[in-house]
This record gives C-alpha cells, sequence and structure tokens, in this order.
C-alpha cells in the first residue's frame, strides 16, 4: 500500500469521523432545545396549569355547609331548626369487598341490598348511598370501618311541633334550599354563607394532621322570630280540624291577627282527608287561595256609604222581596217580603236587596273605589311566596248587572287574609295594619326586629267607629252569627255564605258554598281579629260553621293573652283543648 | 535556622552571651574547671493554635445542628399542638351537636300536642267544658274598713 493511499483513508476516516460528530451534536443540540422548549412550555405557557394539577392531587377543598338559621315563634320556641347530619357515600375505586359491604350497610342504612351493591360496583369515585343520616346511623357504620365508605357533613331540617303551621312556614330540600313558605321566602337570609376549608391530604385522600392551608368559616344562617304563637296556633288548628270534620268541608283556613300591630298569631290552612284528620293544605291558602267572598264584602259599600253621608245606622232602607237588574233576578238568602229595614239591620241579617239599594246610591264608582280603598285587589303587604291580589274587575269592564253583584260580595276574588284586613282597619279606626308574619331576626342571642310596615287611612275614625257599632249586631241573637258570640267580650263581625263559580267562570257549582266569618274582639278595644274560612262545609253558613270556630279560637286566645272581659258581672262560656 | 535550632544547638554560647548572664558573676565550673556535659533539652510542647477557618467550620456545623434540632422540635411542639387543636374542635362541634339535639328534644317536649297528649292521657286531665271569670265588685267607700 502506497503512502498516498494511506493518507487518503486517514483523511476519509478523519472526515467521517468529524461527519458523525457533527451529526451526534447537532442530535444533542436538538434535543437540548427540544427539552428546553418542553421546559419552557411547562414552566412558563403551561405553570398555572400544572401548579393547579398539582395542588387538586395534594389538596383537598372542602366546602363547610352553614347551619341553617331556625324559626322560632314569637316566644322564643323552636318552630324549626337544623342539626348537623351527615351523608354516607363511597368510592367504589377503594371498596375492597362490595359485597360484604353491601351486606353490612343495608340494614343501617335502610337500603336493598341489591341497591347498595350496584352502587358500590360503580365505576365512578364518588356515590351517595345515603342522605342525612343521624347521628346513631353515622357511627354504627363509621365503627365497622368498612374500606371506601366516608362521610361528608350535611344538615338536616327538623320541625318539633310536627306539621304544625306546615303551610306557614314551608319546607326545605335535600340541599337545605327553601322550597316554600317562608322557608323559602327568608332563604338568603336563613341559609347563610357556605365556608371552605383547603386541606392537604396524602395519596390515599386522608388529610394530613395539620396539613390545613385554609380555612374560611361557614357564616351560619340568620334566625327568624315569626309573629306566630305556638299555642294559639296549635288550637286554631284543632278548631279547624273539629269543624272540618264535623261540617264535611272539603278544607278551611282560619287567621288570628293582633288587632293594633298587625302581627298574625296563628296562620292555619286544613285539607279533608278520607283517612283521617284534615292535614295540612298544600299551600297556605289565607293568602294564596281566591273565592267569591260574599256578605263580607258588604263592608265596602256600608263604610263608602257612610262616610259620604248616605246612610246613617238608622237609615230606613226598603227592602224589596227581589231585584231584577238587567234581566237578572236578585233576592236574599231567606224569602221574605219588601220591608222596611234600619241600616243596621240591612247590615246584621246580610241583607242582599238591602246592600243592593244602597249601593245604587253609592254609585258603581264609589262601590268599585271603596273596596280598592279597603286593600282588595292588591297585595296584603305580607308578601308571602304565592300570595294572590285577588280579582277585582276596573268599573269600565263591569257588566250590567255588577252594580247587583259586586256589593254582595260576587264577581269578585278575594283572598282571607284581605278580608281579614279589611276588617282590621275597621279595628284600628280606620286605619290599615299592614300584617305581618317575622317580627325580626336574631343571630345568637341577639334579637334584630324588623321595621314596622307604613300604615295609612282608609276611613274616617268616625266611620269606622259606626261600623264597628253596626257589626256588634252580627254577633247577637238578632244578627246572623249568635255562635259568634263570646261570653264576656262583646264581638264585631260579619258572616259570609257564597256560591263557588265553575272553574270556567259561566255560573255557579250547584250546592257548593264558602261559609265565612271574619271579625274583631273585644269591639270597644280591639285586641284581636279573626278569619275562618270553610270550602263546602254543610251546614253551608259561615254563620253556623266559621262563626263558632270564631268563637272558639279567639276566646282561647284572649284568655291566653289575659285581656279581661269586658261585660260586668260574672260571666262563663265554653272552652276547647288549651295547649298552654 | 530556625530559632528552636538555634536554642538546642548553641545553648551554652546563649548562656555566655546573654544579656542577664553578663550582669550576673560568672559561676565557677564544677570539677576543676571542666565544662559540664551538654544535654538534649527537649522544647515544651505546646498546643497548636486552630486556624480560624476550622473554628467557624464548627461552630457552623454546631449552629446548623442546633437550629436544626430546634426546628424538629418546633416542628414536633406545631404538629402536637394541631393534633390537639384538631381533637379540641372534634369535641367542640361534637358537644355543639349533643347541645343541638338536646334543644331539639326540648322543643319536641314542650310542642302543644304533646303536652295536650300528656295531660289528658297520662294525667288524666279533661277540658273544662265553661271557664267562669270572677270579676270583683267594687264596694262603696262607707262599706269598706280601714
Amino acid at each position: 500500500m502506497t503512502p498516498s493511499r494511506t493518507a487518503g483513508r486517514r483523511s476519509s476516516r478523519r472526515f467521517q469521523a468529524r461527519r458523525r460528530l457533527a451529526v451526534m451534536g447537532g442530535v444533542i443540540s436538538l434535543a437540548c432545545l427540544l427539552l428546553v422548549g418542553r421546559l419552557a412550555q411547562v414552566q412558563l405557557l403551561g405553570g398555572q396549569r400544572y401548579v393547579a394539577y398539582g395542588s387538586a392531587q395534594m389538596n383537598r377543598v372542602v366546602t363547610l355547609t352553614p347551619q341553617r338559621g331556625p324559626l322560632l315563634d314569637r316566644n322564643g320556641n323552636v318552630l324549626a331548626m337544623s342539626l348537623p347530619v351527615e351523608d354516607v357515600y363511597a368510592d367504589p375505586h377503594q371498596v375492597t369487598n362490595a359485597s360484604n359491604e353491601a351486606q353490612v350497610l343495608s340494614p343501617l342504612l335502610h337500603v336493598p341490598r341489591p341497591v347498595l351493591l350496584r352502587q358500590l360496583k360503580a365505576r365512578t369515585s364518588f356515590v351517595y348511598l345515603a342522605r342525612q343520616v343521624s347521628a346513631g346511623v353515622s357511627a354504627a357504620i363509621r365503627a365497622k370501618n368498612l374500606p371506601g365508605i366516608n362521610f361528608l357533613p350535611d344538615s338536616r331540617r327538623f320541625a318539633p311541633d310536627g306539621n304544625l303551621a306546615l303551610p306557614v312556614l314551608g319546607f326545605t330540600g335535600l340541599d337545605n334550599q327553601g322550597l316554600a313558605g317562608l322557608e323559602y321566602k327568608y332563604n338568603s337570609l336563613l341559609a347563610g354563607k357556605p365556608g371552605q376549608a383547603v386541606m392537604r391530604v396524602n395519596p390515599w385522600g386522608t388529610p394530613i394532621t395539620g396539613g390545613l392551608l385554609q380555612m374560611h368559616p361557614a357564616v351560619p344562617g340568620r334566625g327568624l322570630r315569626l309573629t306566630l304563637d305556638t299555642a294559639i296556633q296549635y288550637e286554631t288548628e284543632q278548631a279547624l280540624s273539629q269543624e272540618i270534620v264535623a261540617s264535611h268541608a272539603r278544607s278551611g283556613m282560619a287567621v288570628i291577627e293582633d288587632s293594633a300591630t298587625g302581627q298574625i298569631l296563628s296562620m292555619a290552612s286544613l285539607v279533608a282527608s278520607p283517612h283521617g284528620s284534615p292535614q295540612p293544605a298544600p299551600s297556605n291558602f289565607p293568602v294564596t287561595y281566591t273565592y267569591e267572598p260574599g256578605s263580607v264584602m258588604k263592608l265596602s259599600t256600608f263604610s263608602g256609604a257612610l262616610g259620604a253621608h248616605i246612610i246613617t245606622p238608622s237609615t230606613p232602607i226598603h227592602v224589596p222581596s227581589q231585584l231584577v237588574i238587567a234581566g237578572s233576578v236578585f233576592h236574599d238568602a231567606e224569602p221574605h217580603g219588601p220591608e222596611v229595614l234600619t241600616a243596621t239591620q240591612v247590615l246584621a241579617q246580610s241583607s242582599n236587596m238591602g246592600t243592593i239599594k244602597i249601593a245604587e246610591r253609592l254609585g258603581a264608582h264609589g262601590v268599585s273605589h271603596w273596596i280598592r280603598a279597603f286593600g282588595f285587589g292588591s297585595h296584603t303587604g305580607l308578601g308571602f311566596p304565592g300570595a294572590s291580589t285577588g280579582i277585582v274587575r276596573p268599573v269600565s269592564t263591569w257588566s250590567a248587572t255588577a252594580i247587583g253583584s259586586t256589593p254582595i260580595g260576587q264577581d269578585t276574588g278575594v283572598t282571607a287574609m284581605q278580608v281579614l284586613d279589611a276588617y282590621n282597619v275597621l279595628a284600628n279606626g280606620g286605619v290599615f295594619v299592614p300584617p305581618r308574619l317575622v317580627q325580626g331576626t336574631v343571630t345568637g342571642s341577639r334579637f334584630q326586629p324588623l321595621p314596622p310596615p307604613a300604615r295609612h287611612r282608609v276611613v274616617a275614625p268616625w266611620v269606622a267607629a259606626t261600623m264597628t257599632q253596626m257589626l256588634r249586631h252580627v254577633a247577637t241573637n238578632q244578627g246572623t252569627a249568635p255562635a259568634a258570640a263570646i261570653p264576656g267580650y262583646t264581638v264585631a263581625g260579619k258572616t259570609g255564605t257564597a256560591q263557588k263559580p265553575l272553574t270556567n267562570g259561566r255560573g255557579y257549582i250547584p250546592g257548593a258554598f264558602m261559609g265565612t266569618f271574619v271579625g274583631y274582639v273585644p269591639a270597644q278595644h280591639p285586641v284581636l281579629t279573626a278569619v275562618v274560612v270553610l270550602d263546602r262545609p254543610t251546614p253551608i253558613y259561615g254563620g253556623s260553621v266559621a262563626a263558632p270556630v270564631f268563637a272558639k279560637i279567639c276566646g282561647y286566645a284572649l284568655r291566653l293573652m289575659d285581656v279581661p272581659p269586658t261585660s260586668t258581672g260574672t260571666s262563663s262560656g265554653t272552652t276547647g283543648a288549651g295547649a298552654g | 535556622m530556625s530559632p528552636r535550632q538555634a536554642t538546642l544547638d548553641q545553648p551554652s554560647r546563649q548562656l555566655r552571651s546573654g544579656g542577664g548572664a553578663a550582669a550576673s558573676p560568672a559561676r565557677e565550673p564544677l570539677g576543676g574547671g571542666r565544662a559540664a556535659p551538654l544535654r538534649v533539652v527537649h522544647p515544651r510542647r505546646r498546643p497548636e493554635r486552630l486556624r480560624p477557618s476550622t473554628a467557624a467550620s464548627i461552630l457552623a456545623v454546631a449552629v446548623v445542628l442546633v437550629v436544626a434540632i430546634a426546628v424538629v422540635a418546633t416542628q414536633a411542639l406545631l404538629a402536637q399542638g394541631q393534633f390537639r387543636l384538631a381533637t379540641l374542635r372534634a369535641s367542640e362541634s361534637s358537644a355543639q351537636s349533643a347541645h343541638q339535639r338536646l334543644e331539639l328534644q326540648v322543643a319536641q317536649l314542650s310542642s302543644p300536642q304533646r303536652i295536650v297528649w300528656v295531660a289528658q292521657h297520662k294525667l288524666g286531665m279533661v277540658v273544662p267544658n265553661q271557664v267562669t271569670y270572677l270579676q270583683p265588685v267594687t264596694l262603696p267607700r262607707s262599706s269598706a274598713r280601714p
């Protein structure tokens, strides 16, 4: 081999080596560049995301359920309160023996074993086994130390008095959200604000001792002190329930209000049940149920006519046996011949003919004005969920017969609460006092009263006083509701017996009536105003079915509130089953 | 030559020519004028001084050890305190739950329907048919006793 060839080979090898080195250097440089690029991508562009991934694996965020505020009655008795309970859930990935665990849990949770087995084998990392179990049950399950079975803090609403005032209080759902009644209306206030705890956990998800990173405690909800009185509420429901059963009514409602303050002491809504005693109504009837009021509406016509000096209590009214208005025949409940009654007698005997005669003198606009002035056709100010304004037609849409039907409580829809508040105007000397169900909020032991709503005058004091004098005759033997009398006290009130209209608005349901009594007591210095309404009772008259309930519940409340009898001498009266 | 070597090799010379020796009277050599035999004097061994860097290192290690022990001890105390806190919190929560359960129980026991039921069925009470109100009669002044 010649030296020149050898040198050429050496040169070639050196060249190849350099090339390999260059290629390797390039590859390594490229790899380094890729690594640097990836590092920049991870650290700079997606840094926050990966930090979040890491935190999610290391930290667990636990939402702290706030304690829902209690509902108390006016004396501080608990009507509804929340207790801490626990939810039982499973992480099926950590369950080692699903069959055995289902066998153990089934009798404790009262859930069929196959259902539990299916849940424990589900392809998920979270499944509820039971919600809101009692402390005893959760302690029993915890003692079993079952793998994959865990607990979440929760709270549950309890009503110590059972169904007492249920339509008023409402109820909450599984997530402690108010769904009806006051629980719904004041949900934001009662619910409180959830808290949050961030804690470090080990790879198995168990919190590390001392690993609490952040803690924002839950803010418990505020409590509500209501105006209801538990004892009066109980008595009202008992008396109403007995009357629904006795009169075979479909349902009933009753409200007692503190005349001066408008604070509602009891509010009951019951529906008949074929399986026993009446049950709580599905909604708060006194504010949600609209019906034709009947003769209790005569208040507007009489007050307007008195204020306009059209009548006085002793004005003689020529009452015919019947009236024909625009082809429609109007008559009184009881047939009678033409007669002359005083205005007071017309009201006491609830004469439709006499009332229509007075309404004709007041005029359609006058009647309509006074109906609205007493609050019919508008909200009472209670602000209860689902409250109805009733149906009051403007004069421009009145039919030709409306001047006959409207003053006697037909062609108009009202709620029992509106009727009560209208008569409470008279009890307060002509001033409208908005009703109230909530006295104020309670935080711990601190009570924060709600400001009283604004009042306004409806009729002159002398009109209210005159009306009271006239209404006192209703609860006597000369009136339509002697059963409303409370021995020892003077009652002023009015009965109403109204037909129930067909749902299509064309005519009335045969034989279906609403019986009402509304009044206040003692008439001289009213303390209580109350209304009682029964749906399709037998007998049909408000004076026969609603008035006795009025006497019973108001008599009880007067004694409970230590209101002395107003009559002179010794008096006695019947009582109901009192609770306190 | 180092000063140490000089001390070993020339002790007599140093004695003779030392500043202090020059001032004192010369002693007569023992043994009839013969000089005493020389002997090796071992220098006293003095401890070697630590270098500053070594001392600093030892100090630093000691400080680190002390700090480490302090940190571990603090962490242990902290963990112990947190564990106690967690236990107390659990205890407080449990007591609150028990209190609320008792409140509910009180409310249930004082509910009107229970009171009526107990009164009627356990105590044998009955609702009176009539309630009589007695009102005081105002006597004339003349008949009133002093």
